[in-house]
């Protein structure tokens, strides 16, 4: 035991004395916290709009003023007053949306004709240009409703009816969780899950297969050091270090993003303990088929991109194909970041969470085991 | 001669581990393959809990109309409570309920307002946002509907139900919105920025922690030598990871390419080159393995991820990561692998991405330099 306290000792001087370390281990999840929360967000607003209207009346004006009021898109002001060419703007990324509101437009409508409007849409972004087409047809749809409503009273004036009343079906909206349905208070909690693994799985590693690469293992193995206690001793201060994380980004989320903290923190550190297992599994295990440093970041990096993109942290697990969808849930991550959004912002307990608690135990009682067992055997 | 040694040496390494080869060459395509397919915040299959206390035309009407929507994976219930049903919600079995109130018919025939209760799981903001315009639209038909049936039964003969705006979208470049079209080539700077940053940060700490480095300084060999002599065989393996991914994007996806190639070359070896140069600045900052790993993480992999616009549009984001995005060189990069690929663009569109992409790349490969020959001095 005094040995493996000194060993943890050890391993906590030689990280924390560097600056750089210090930086890596609790600056860096701090700037990535914040880039993240800022950029990773579908709400798309300030989309460059380019609108031509040939029209010139009051109705493509309103139309106008219905697209420049709606607060998803920004006005392109073409030069000198001439009307650039919708198409060339697009191509120039001057404009990322362009509407051509044709001569006649006024016309049509009086007429109670479908009146033609052009709309031109970059679609190389392809997500945004989809979230844009849903605004679109949002404001047209209010547009449209307006028209209508008008095209309807001059029919009951004209008929000389008395305007009839109609039902109206009125939906009562309540948003749990996240009312102001913010990005940040989706991604935040994922941005969590994300670091705990990067860091610990990443530098557990790394710091075993230093003492490898620098030849230093063989001392270790020499001494009265029990394989099982230079194992947990390179692993425990990756657990130290993790959960000082987790407090961190738990409290840079509060401060800055206003993620609140519905659930119990007792539950949340079990849950990250759990998911430390699984973590440091992932590390072992790339440094049990490793020789060099380099090795390892090129055996646990590519385990880390699917696990990041194949677990609901940016898109929801439902729309991924059948055939890639089971990953997702053989994916730790997964489950990890279900418990971590149910405790921050739906306040859910363990009543909720066992199964996924249960779920994670199991994967990293497994994977770290199966870890060790490898490292022993290669180190022997 | 003596460059030649350097890069023979490094090549010798490379063949001694399959997992560089792995990780710069098949690693690339699979992620390819992943991305393709996940990348979209289309929602689909979205459990929702329907619960039809009328059991009336018009609520299966209104079930009816949300199944339409190909949107939902409506459960259907009878028995709703305050106290139970919202814990569907905290337990993520759904992530809405619909209620439809027993009086829905009694009220709708007397003229009256009736109201649906609609509970939403907002954790997800985007999904809920997307269940909120369908439930907005659904309600609006049904409004409208009725609308001309009243007008219809006071005598108008046909109301004019065409809707007044006829609108076209039309998608330029990308015309079915495929997410393949825009990943692929945003997916080709990313990955070119991490394989250049991290292989090169790795190759060269490595030499300072096993000390080999001193060994090198005993030699004859120059800086510029020692540099380029490292930095050569990423980047010939890099153009073969390019044309990989580009063979892939082309002939997979079928994600269509309407510029030059040459271009694409030239562009690429620009950008490679800026990568290195910062992989190789890394390595000089940072003396171990572990550093020099996590910094290249998070100088090549984070930006070029968020701050380039590979998925994430700029023009949405807080004006001081907008500024901090013109320093990331793959923003620029993607411009041109986007031009290049979806829209046929050409060198005198171009030429502003290719210039500073220039400029990047001599700096980070003059600082360095710079740097390591004060170093060795």
């Amino acid at each position: 035991m005094r040995v493996l306290l000194t060993l943890i000792k050890k391993e906590l001087t030689q990280a924390l004395r560097d600056n750089r370390m210090r930086f890596i281990l609790f600056g860096a999840p701090i700037i990535q916290l914040i880039v993240f929360g800022y950029v990773v967000t579908t709400d798309i607003r300030n989309i460059p709009l380019l609108l031509i209207d040939y029209d010139r009346s009051s109705a493509s004006r309103e139309l106008a003023a219905a697209f420049y009021a709606s607060g998803y898109f920004v006005r392109v002001t073409a030069g000198n007053g001439a009307v650039p060419s919708a198409e060339a703007a697009l191509k120039r990324n001057q404009a990322r949306v362009a509407i051509i509101i044709p001569d006649g437009f006024s016309a049509y409508l009086d007429r109670q004709e479908p009146a033609p409007v052009q709309i031109l849409l970059d679609g190389t972004d392809g997500n945004s240009a989809n979230i844009t087409k849903g605004y679109v047809e949002e404001i047209m749809a209010e547009y449209s409703g307006k028209k209508l409503e008008r095209n309807w009273n001059s029919l009951t004036r004209t008929l000389n009816l008395a305007r009839p009343t109609v039902p109206l079906l009125v939906p009562q909206i309540r948003v749990f969780y996240n009312p102001e349905l913010r990005s940040s208070s989706f991604m935040v909690p994922g941005i969590l899950c994300m670091i705990l693994l990067m860091v610990t799985a990443v530098l557990s590693g790394l710091s075993i297969t230093r003492e490898k690469e620098l030849g230093t293992l063989e001392q270790i193995l020499v001494s009265p050091l029990r394989r099982i206690e230079f194992i947990l001793g390179k692993t425990i201060p990756f657990v130290l270090v993790g959960l000082v994380d987790v407090v961190l980004i738990l409290a840079a989320a509060r401060i800055l993003f206003h993620i609140p903290m519905r659930g119990s923190l007792a539950l949340l550190f079990l849950a990250a303990l759990v998911f430390l297992f699984t973590s440091l599994g992932l590390g072992l295990f790339g440094a049990s088929v490793s020789k060099t440093q380099a090795q390892v970041m090129l055996t646990i990096f590519p385990f880390m991109m699917p696990a990041f993109l194949l677990s609901g942290l940016f898109f929801p697990i439902a729309s991924i194909p059948a055939a890639l969808r089971w990953i997702a849930y053989i994916n730790p991550l997964t489950y990890f970041l279900v418990i971590v959004r149910g405790i921050l912002l739906k306040g859910a307990g363990l009543a909720a969470l066992w199964r996924e608690i249960a779920i994670l135990a199991a994967f990293g009682a497994a994977l770290l085991t199966f870890s060790a067992l490898r490292f022993r055997k290669r180190i022997e | 001669m003596r460059i030649r040694a350097i890069i023979a040496k490094e090549f010798l390494h490379i063949r001694r581990d399959v997992r560089v080869l792995y990780f710069s060459l098949i690693w690339p395509v699979l992620l390819l393959v992943l991305f393709g397919y996940t990348v979209t915040f289309d929602v689909k299959n979205l459990p929702i809990a329907f619960y039809d206390q009328a059991g009336q035309r018009e609520s299966r009407e209104l079930y009816q109309a949300f199944r339409q929507t190909g949107v939902f994976d409506i459960r259907l219930r009878a028995d709703f409570s305050w106290s139970k049903s919202p814990g569907l919600l905290d337990r993520g079995e759904v992530r809405g309920l619909v209620v439809v109130p027993a009086d829905l018919g009694r009220r709708l025939s007397r003229g009256e307002p009736a109201e649906i209760q609609v509970l939403v799981d907002g954790s997800d903001n985007n999904t809920a946002r997307i269940m909120l315009g369908y439930v907005a639209g659904i309600s609006q038909d049904f409004y409208l509907k009725r609308l001309a049936d009243n007008l219809r039964s006071l005598g108008a003969s046909t109301p004019n139900l065409r809707p007044p705006v006829d609108y076209r979208m039309r998608f330029l470049y990308n015309p079915s919105l495929r997410s393949q079209n825009f990943i692929v080539p945003g997916l080709i700077a990313v990955i070119m920025m991490i394989l250049g940053t991290l292989l090169t940060a790795l190759t060269i700490t490595v030499e300072w922690e096993r000390g080999t480095m001193e060994q090198l300084f005993y030699t004859p060999i120059r800086a510029r030598e020692f540099i380029l002599g490292k930095l050569a065989p990423y980047f010939m393996i890099s153009v073969v990871q390019m044309t990989l991914v580009l063979v892939t994007g082309i002939f997979i996806f079928k994600v269509p390419f309407r510029g030059s190639l040459l271009l694409f070359y030239l562009g690429a070896a620009l950008f490679m080159l800026g990568a290195l140069g910062v992989g190789l600045l890394l390595s000089l900052i940072s003396r171990s393995q572990q550093v020099a790993a996590m910094l290249a993480f998070l100088t090549s992999f984070l930006p070029a991820f968020l701050l380039s616009g590979f998925i994430f549009p700029i023009a949405n984001m807080p004006l001081v990561l907008r500024w901090l995005s013109y320093l990331v060189p793959a923003r620029y990069f993607l411009n041109i692998t986007r031009g290049l690929f979806l829209k046929g663009a050409d060198l005198g569109l171009l030429w502003p991405d290719f210039l500073i992409m220039t400029l990047y790349a001599t700096l980070f490969i003059l600082i360095s330099t710079h740097r390591f020959q004060k170093r060795i001095a």
